[in-house]
C-alpha cells in the first residue's frame, strides 16, 4: 500500500503537469508563462525525487514536522486500511444522501446511523444527531441564510 | 497610531465581537484537547461563519481559535504524557513527572499562567515592531513584494520536515491549483475545462478540510479510542502554588518568551521548535537544572509554555507586514482574512492599522481569558480527551460537509472536499507533506499579480533593484537557516531527553 500511495502521488503530479502544459499551449503568453515556469520547476523536482527514491525501492514514509501527524503503525495494517476504506465509504454514502435527500435530512440521519452502527447508545446518538441537525438548520440555514439545495427525492 | 490602537480595542470589545472571541477560545481549547483535531480543522470549520461578519468580528472568531490553541495543549501533555500539538511536546518532559508526583494542578497552573504571560509578551513584541516596520513597508514596491512572496513560497521546503523536495513539489502543485479560474490580467479562463464551477477557482475551505480533517478522522478511526482512560485525580491542590511559580520565575518567563518570539519571526519553524529551544535554554541556564529537569521541575514547564504562546505574536510580524504566512495554519488564516476583505501586507500597517491593533489586543485579552478558563475548567477540558472516535467522526464529518458547502454555497465544494480527503490520505501514506500545498494555494495568485505588475512597471530590470537583491539574499537564508535551526533543535531535544 505504501508503494501504491507513492506511485499514486507520482502519477497525480505528472497528470497535473501534463494538463498544465497541454492547456497552456492555447493561451496567450501573459496567462501561460507563470504556470509553465512553475510546472517546469515541479517537473524537474519530480524527476529528481523519482530517481532518488529508486534505490530505496520500497516506500518508507518520511515523518513530517509540525502540522502533519505521523502515520501510525496501525494505519499500515490491513485492518487499518479497512477502517480507512469504511470512512471513505461512509463519506460516499453521506454525499449520496446529500444529493438524494438534501442536507437537513441527511446530516442528522448520517450521524445517527454511524453512531448506532458503532454501538453507541440510541440516546447519545439521538442527542448528537439532533444537536448537529439543529445547528445546521438554525445557524447555517436561518442565521447565515445558506441556500442548502433540495435533495433529488426529498425537498 | 494611538487612535488606531483605541479603535482596535473598541472593535474587539463590541459585544458581538467579544462573544465571537469567547466562542473561538472555547472551541479551540476544547477541540485541541480532542485526539486528532488540530487548530487547522477548527479554523476551517469556523471560516464559513466568519464570511458574514464585519472585519473586527471575523478577526475575533478566526484568530482566537489560532492564538490560544497552544494553551490547552498542555493538559494532555501534563496529565497523560500525550502531546496535544506541536508546541507541547517538551511540556511532557517535566509536566508529566510532576503529575505522577501528585503535582498535576501545580504544573497545569504554572503552564497556563506562563502561557498567558508569554502571549502578552508576544503581543507587545508585535506592537513594538509596528513603528520599525511601517517606514520599511512603505518604501517597498511590487518587485520587492514579489520577492517577499517568493520567500514565502521558498518556505514550503522548510515546512516539509525531512523531505524538502517533496515539499516544494507539493507547494508547486498548490500554486498550480490556485491558478484555476479567471486570469486577472487577461480575463482568460485558465484550466477550467468549460466547467462553470471552476471559473471561480477551487475554494480554500473545502480543500483544507479535505486535505487535513479527513485523513485525521481516518487516523482517529484506526486508533479506535480517546486519549485518556485514566483517573484524573485532584486538579485543584497546588494550583495557587503553580500560579505563584510563574511569577517567581519571571525572568525565565521573559527569556523563554523572547526565544518564542524569535522562532515565530522566522517563517517555517513553528511551535515544535520553539518549545525545545526554550526547554534546552532553560536547562542550560537555570541553576541546578541539570539535576532536576526531566524529573518534575516546574521551571521546565514554565519555559516551554511561555515560549510557545509568545511565538504567535512573533509569527504575526512577517505575516501582517510582508504577507508571508510562517506556517500552514497562518496561511489558512491569511486566506480567510483575504476572503473577508482584509489584505495582509502593506495595508495592515497603513490604512488597516486598527485591524492590526485589534489582533494585538486579541492576543493579550485572549491569552488572559484562556488561561483563566483553563484554570477554572481543567477537569472538563481533560474530559474532552475521552470523547470516543465513534462520536467524533460522524459529528466532524457532518460539520465538514456543512463547512465545505458554506464556502460558496455549491454542492461541488463538498465533492472537492471528498476528493482532497482521498488525496490527503494518500499523501500521508506516501510521506508527502500536506502543509506546503496550502501555502502554495494561498500565495500562488499573489505572486503572479506582483510579478506582472513588476514587469509592467520596470520590465525584466525589476530583478536588479537593490531591494529585490537584498530580499533574494534573505530568500537564500530562509531556505538554509531553518534547516540549520531544526538540526540544532533535534540535537538539543536528543540531548535533553537522553
Amino acid at each position: 500500500m505504501l508503494f501504491l500511495a507513492k506511485i499514486f502521488m507520482y502519477l497525480l503530479t505528472a497528470a497535473a503537469l501534463s494538463v498544465i502544459f497541454v492547456y497552456s499551449q492555447d493561451m496567450p503568453l501573459a496567462a501561460s508563462i507563470y504556470p509553465e515556469i512553475v510546472a517546469i520547476i515541479v517537473g524537474v523536482l519530480l524527476v529528481i525525487e523519482i530517481i532518488r527514491s529508486v534505490p530505496s525501492g520500497s516506500a518508507a514514509a518520511d515523518s513530517s514536522m509540525g502540522a502533519d501527524i505521523d502515520l501510525a503503525e496501525d494505519e499500515k495494517t490491513r485492518s487499518g486500511m479497512r477502517k480507512a476504506g469504511l470512512v471513505f465509504g461512509s463519506i460516499f454514502l453521506l454525499l449520496l444522501g446529500l444529493y438524494l435527500f438534501g442536507f437537513y435530512i441527511t446530516i442528522p440521519l448520517f450521524i445517527l446511523g454511524y453512531m448506532l452502527l458503532e454501538k453507541e447508545s440510541i440516546f447519545l446518538s439521538g442527542i448528537f444527531a439532533a444537536v448537529i441537525g439543529f445547528v445546521n438548520w438554525y445557524v447555517f440555514g436561518e442565521l447565515l441564510s445558506l441556500p442548502f439545495p433540495s435533495g433529488l427525492l426529498v425537498g | 497610531m494611538i487612535d488606531a490602537a483605541i479603535e482596535g480595542l473598541l472593535g474587539i470589545l463590541q459585544w458581538k465581537a467579544f462573544l465571537l472571541m469567547m466562542v473561538g477560545i472555547i472551541v479551540s481549547s476544547t477541540l485541541v484537547a480532542m485526539p486528532g483535531i488540530g487548530s487547522k480543522t477548527a479554523i476551517a470549520l469556523m471560516l464559513p461563519i466568519a464570511f458574514v461578519l464585519n472585519k473586527f468580528e471575523a478577526i475575533c472568531l478566526i484568530m482566537s481559535v489560532w492564538a490560544v490553541s497552544n494553551t490547552a495543549n498542555s493538559i494532555t501533555s501534563i496529565l497523560f504524557s500525550v502531546p496535544g500539538g506541536g508546541g507541547s511536546q517538551a511540556t511532557i518532559m517535566d509536566g508529566y513527572p510532576m503529575a505522577r508526583k501528585g503535582e498535576a494542578a501545580r504544573a497545569l497552573a504554572a503552564a497556563f499562567t506562563s502561557s498567558a504571560i508569554g502571549g502578552i509578551i508576544g503581543a507587545i513584541a508585535l506592537f513594538l515592531a509596528i513603528p520599525v516596520l511601517r517606514p520599511l513597508v512603505l518604501i517597498l514596491g511590487p518587485p520587492e513584494f514579489f520577492m517577499l512572496v517568493m520567500v514565502g513560497v521558498a518556505m514550503v521546503g522548510t515546512l516539509s520536515g525531512k523531505s524538502p523536495i517533496k515539499g516544494i513539489i507539493i507547494g508547486g502543485l498548490g500554486i498550480l491549483v490556485s491558478l484555476v479560474g479567471v486570469h486577472v490580467s487577461t480575463g482568460l479562463h485558465r484550466f477550467t475545462f468549460d466547467q462553470l464551477y471552476l471559473v471561480d477557482g477551487l475554494k480554500l475551505i473545502p480543500v483544507t478540510i479535505g486535505l487535513f480533517a479527513i485523513p485525521e478522522l481516518i487516523y482517529m478511526a484506526v486508533k479506535g479510542t480517546g486519549i485518556a482512560d485514566v483517573p484524573l485525580g485532584d486538579l485543584t491542590k497546588g494550583r495557587r502554588q503553580g500560579i505563584k511559580d510563574a511569577f517567581t520565575h519571571w525572568w525565565l518567563v521573559i527569556r523563554s518568551s523572547l526565544i518564542g518570539i524569535w522562532v515565530g519571526i522566522i517563517p517555517g519553524l513553528g511551535s515544535s521548535v520553539a518549545d525545545w529551544f526554550a526547554y534546552g535554554s532553560a536547562k542550560q541556564t537555570c541553576p541546578g537544572a541539570s539535576e532536576t529537569f526531566g524529573k518534575g521541575d516546574v521551571r521546565g514547564v514554565i519555559a516551554v509554555d511561555a515560549a510557545t504562546n509568545a511565538k504567535e505574536g512573533g509569527s504575526l510580524i512577517p505575516t501582517l507586514a510582508f504577507g508571508i504566512p510562517g506556517s500552514s495554519t497562518l496561511a489558512l488564516i491569511f486566506g480567510g482574512l483575504i476572503i473577508v476583505g482584509i489584505s495582509p501586507g502593506k495595508n495592515m500597517l497603513t490604512t488597516d492599522l486598527s485591524l492590526t491593533f485589534s489582533m494585538i489586543w486579541l492576543l493579550i485579552i485572549g491569552s488572559i481569558i484562556t488561561s483563566i478558563l483553563c484554570l477554572a475548567f481543567t477537569r472538563q477540558l481533560a474530559l474532552a480527551t475521552t470523547v470516543r472516535p465513534t462520536i467524533l467522526i460522524p459529528t466532524v464529518l457532518g460539520m465538514a460537509v456543512i463547512g465545505s458547502f458554506a464556502a460558496s454555497s455549491r454542492f461541488e465544494d463538498v465533492i472537492i472536499m471528498a476528493v482532497f480527503g482521498l488525496i490527503g490520505y494518500f499523501m500521508r501514506f506516501a510521506g508527502w507533506p500536506r502543509p506546503p500545498f496550502l501555502l502554495g494555494l494561498v500565495l500562488g495568485p499573489i505572486a503572479e499579480r506582483y510579478l506582472w505588475t513588476s514587469i509592467q512597471l520596470y520590465g525584466g530590470e525589476f530583478l536588479l533593484r537593490p531591494g529585490v537583491i537584498t530580499i533574494f539574499i534573505l530568500l537564500v537564508l530562509v531556505i538554509f537557516y531553518p534547516v540549520l535551526m531544526r538540526k540544532l533543535s533535534i540535537g538539543r531535544s536528543n540531548a535533553v531527553s537522553g
